[in-house]
């Protein structure tokens, strides 16, 4: 990846992104799996309370 | 980082794509308030059906293509740090593309090709509006050959490194590209254009209905690996931090390489011409296709949170506030990941087999793609030309205030006007309809929820002219740009890559075996067992 | 790759990504067998019956000619409707069904490509010229529901759309010429 200076006030050293890494990704994995948990329970809900009771088809 | 004497170029196809896009956006309020009670006496169906078809065709083929190509020809000489192979070829593919769409857009103004951007056969229009819209898919075949030429180019002037992943995001979706319209390709050239010319009186319906839905999905791939090029190799700069994984980042682009093709027919579920069991096949082949998303979603989410931990976030989630949101991009990911929230909803309902039959051709559809497309993909577009106008035109932006403001309105417009046609297509409302009679209990019970997408509608009408005026001012602004890095890092920059990763040899043979298992007995059919061809049906 | 020994490894990364893309295929693969149960158990499918049928004749004879058309009765007692979907009307503009019985709907198109709806049900299917188009369902609620076209046919599209009346299954009989109609109120 081809790069003129850095943005000074966008350096990272190692240090910095050592220490952040210990967290992440669990702050990732809360926030999508909470969105993806919510994609779920709405596919059920909707299965559940519209599709079926809306009759057999085929 | 110079972007080589590709200016011009670059910004030769944003504006034709950024004029369709607001001519569009005007034609999409004129549509909303004839749907709607405050509009019911309004206008006529001839008029409304050219809208139609020139909202859907400005949209879906020209802001779109004339996008892509700009934007993969700012890559390739950014990313790879060299020329671009081929200009000539370039501009001339420009000029014919724009011959394209202009000879399109008179055939459909004059009223000669009302046959809506998907042109079902057997409705046919001015066979000049099918050939416009060849020139612009030849003109972007040649974008296609351009960029797998600089790819291939940089690759052997450094071998064994990996490919930048902007680049080689960008030739995934060359390649895919290239599969993608041989469908509709097939069928404009051996279906519609003879008829639309008059040399055939009949078309198979179910043949030309198959051959399309082989496009119909795989394009919106194409208008979307952009936006998440922009997720993987812009924002996590843009916010401060790192890519959390290159390797998923090409994963990704891969997974939607070979699973956004052999899906199409999901868009046939409710079709009397294919049987259960390939409906099935493809069901369980677009739930593939939603696997690259799921991904995304997680490495870019951890790549915002190294990005938010650095700037002092602590916490479960304090490190979103500690995000940089005032900058244009970093909002934009925000919004887009809400609105494919809910978009990807949509999505997941409409590929579920029999599930589809809850909402096929209702609102709930125009609400899915205006969502996830309208919504997601394009704020990404706008994010990325906000980013890189700068370096195009030696300019900055005044100010960052207006641009977070037209993002938000189109946010905000885009949710307004989507969610009620969710809750509008369970309850039956249709597709395509010029005007509804409300004096119909049933139809009139939704009257209110249409004046709220109306609403919507405006809203974003405002912020597709807000886009507009931040980058036309820009070209007058003073100042000049001060040259920063726009790719980002990962955690772990790639030394090398197995050749998997490097290229499409393996994933071109890969493609080819899916379509042949997905595609190969719904279209042996037509010719084992042909369907009795209807009459064409002249809408010139 | 020598493993890594810092916190943010590669080969950590990239377990991290496994664990998350197995979590997303485990559900992936509970919504793929809530769909296949419901296929296979519930009998609940999209139309698919692949009935191919010659457009340019359809008024003439067989099936669809005109004093065939409109909801019938077995002598095995199945209730079959069938309706034309025209330029821009459909015959007839009103189907008579009884409730809680197992109602076959078929269709299809001299013309263009149409589709259907049911307002309320899961009755939903396109109507391509070339085939029949076939539904199997159970009407449960009484009343005037809406079956508009749904997909876009020419300029009068907007105008076509046609009425299925459930009627209760008690209360389905045909009239004095023993064909079935919509009562009018």
């Amino acid at each position: 990846m081809q790069m003129v200076s850095p943005d000074p006030g966008d350096e990272i050293d190692d240090a910095a992104l050592a220490s952040v890494m210990g967290d992440v990704p669990r702050g990732a994995a809360m926030l999508a799996g909470a969105a993806v948990a919510l994609l779920v329970i709405g596919w059920v809900l909707i299965y559940l309370l519209i599709f079926v009771p809306r009759g057999v088809i085929g | 980082m110079s972007v080589r004497n590709t200016e011009k170029l670059c910004l030769a196809h944003f504006w034709v794509a950024f004029a369709a896009f607001v001519i569009a956006a005007i034609l999409g309020v004129y549509q909303m308030w004839v749907r709607s009670p405050l509009g019911a006496k309004v206008g006529s169906p001839s008029l409304y059906f050219l809208s139609v078809t020139a909202h859907g065709t400005a949209m879906a083929y020209v802001l779109t293509t004339f996008f892509i190509m700009g934007f993969g020809y700012f890559v390739a000489v950014s990313a790879l740090d060299r020329p671009l192979p081929g200009r000539v070829w370039a501009w001339l593919a420009y000029w014919l593309a724009l011959v394209g769409v202009i000879t399109a857009t008179v055939t459909v103004l004059a009223g000669r090709a009302s046959v809506l951007f998907t042109f079902y056969p057997p409705l046919t229009g001015s066979p000049f509006y099918y050939i416009g819209l060849v020139l612009v898919v030849v003109g972007s075949w040649v974008w296609c050959g351009i960029m797998i030429a600089a790819m291939t180019a940089w690759k052997r002037e450094n071998p064994g490194v990996p490919v930048p992943l902007a680049m080689f995001a960008t030739v995934a979706n060359a390649v895919l590209w290239l599969w993608t319209t041989v469908g509709v390709a097939v069928e404009l050239l051996f279906q519609v254009i003879p008829s639309a010319f008059g040399w055939t009186q009949t078309v198979d319906v179910g043949f030309s209905r198959t051959l399309f839905s082989w496009t119909l999905h795989a394009i919106v791939y194409f208008w979307l690996i952009p936006a998440y090029i922009a997720f993987y190799t812009m924002v996590p700069r843009a916010a401060g931090g790192r890519l959390y994984s290159d390797t998923m980042g090409r994963l990704t682009f891969i997974l939607f390489l070979l699973y956004s093709l052999p899906v199409g027919m999901h868009h046939l579920f409710m079709d009397p011409e294919h049987g259960n069991g390939l409906k099935f096949i493809q069901m369980l082949l677009t739930v593939f296709v939603s696997v690259p998303t799921l991904l995304t979603i997680f490495t870019i989410t951890a790549s915002l949170e190294i990005a938010g931990r650095l700037r002092g976030g602590r916490g479960w989630f304090g490190w979103i506030a500690a995000l940089p949101w005032e900058r244009p991009m970093v909002l934009a990911v925000g919004l887009a990941f809400v609105m494919l929230g809910f978009g990807g909803f949509g999505g997941l309902i409409n590929m579920s087999y029999g599930m589809n039959a809850m909402i096929h051709n209702t609102s709930w559809v125009t609400a899915h793609f205006h969502l996830i497309f309208g919504g997601s993909v394009v704020i990404m577009y706008f994010a990325i030309a906000y980013q890189i106008w700068p370096q195009l035109t030696g300019r900055e932006h005044a100010s960052l205030r207006p641009l977070r403001l037209q993002l938000w309105l189109w946010f905000i417009g885009m949710m307004v006007m989507t969610l009620p046609w969710h809750y509008l297509g369970l309850q039956g409302q249709w597709r395509r309809v010029a005007n509804f009679d409300y004096t119909n209990p049933i139809i009139a019970s939704w009257g209110p929820w249409v004046v709220v997408s109306l609403i919507g509608g405006i809203i974003l009408l405002a912020s597709a002219l807000l886009f507009a005026r931040n980058l036309i001012v820009l070209h007058r602004s003073a100042a000049v740009a001060s040259i920063r890095p726009l790719f980002a890092l990962a955690v772990h920059p790639p030394e090398r890559v197995p050749a998997a990763l490097n290229g499409f040899g393996l994933w071109n043979a890969l493609v080819l075996i899916l379509m042949i298992g997905a595609y190969a007995y719904p279209i042996a059919q037509f010719f084992i067992t042909p369907s009795p061809s209807a009459m064409v049906h002249r809408m010139d | 790759m020598a493993e890594d020994p810092h916190a943010y490894g590669e080969r950590r990364i990239l377990r991290t990504e496994l664990r998350w893309a197995s979590l997303v295929a485990l559900l992936v693969v509970a919504i793929v067998g809530i769909v296949f149960y419901t296929a296979v158990s519930l009998g609940m499918n999209p139309p698919s019956n692949v009935e191919r049928i010659d457009p340019k004749t359809l008024h003439l004879d067989g099936e669809f000619a005109e004093h065939n058309l409109g909801t019938t009765v077995t002598p095995q007692g199945g209730v079959v409707a069938r309706i034309v979907a025209t330029q821009f009307e459909f015959l007839p503009r009103c189907i008579p069904v009884p409730s809680d019985t197992r109602v076959t709907l078929r269709f299809s198109s001299p013309d263009v490509i149409h589709g259907i709806l049911v307002t309320g049900t899961n009755v939903n299917t396109m109507v391509i010229p070339g085939y029949v188009a076939q539904v199997h369902t159970v009407f449960k609620k009484t009343g005037d529901l809406l079956m508009p076209c749904h997909e876009y046919c020419g300029l009068g599209h907007s105008e076509m759309w046609a009425t299925v009346q459930v009627v209760p299954q008690n209360e389905f009989k045909p009239g004095s010429d023993g064909r079935y109609v919509c009562a009018q109120h």
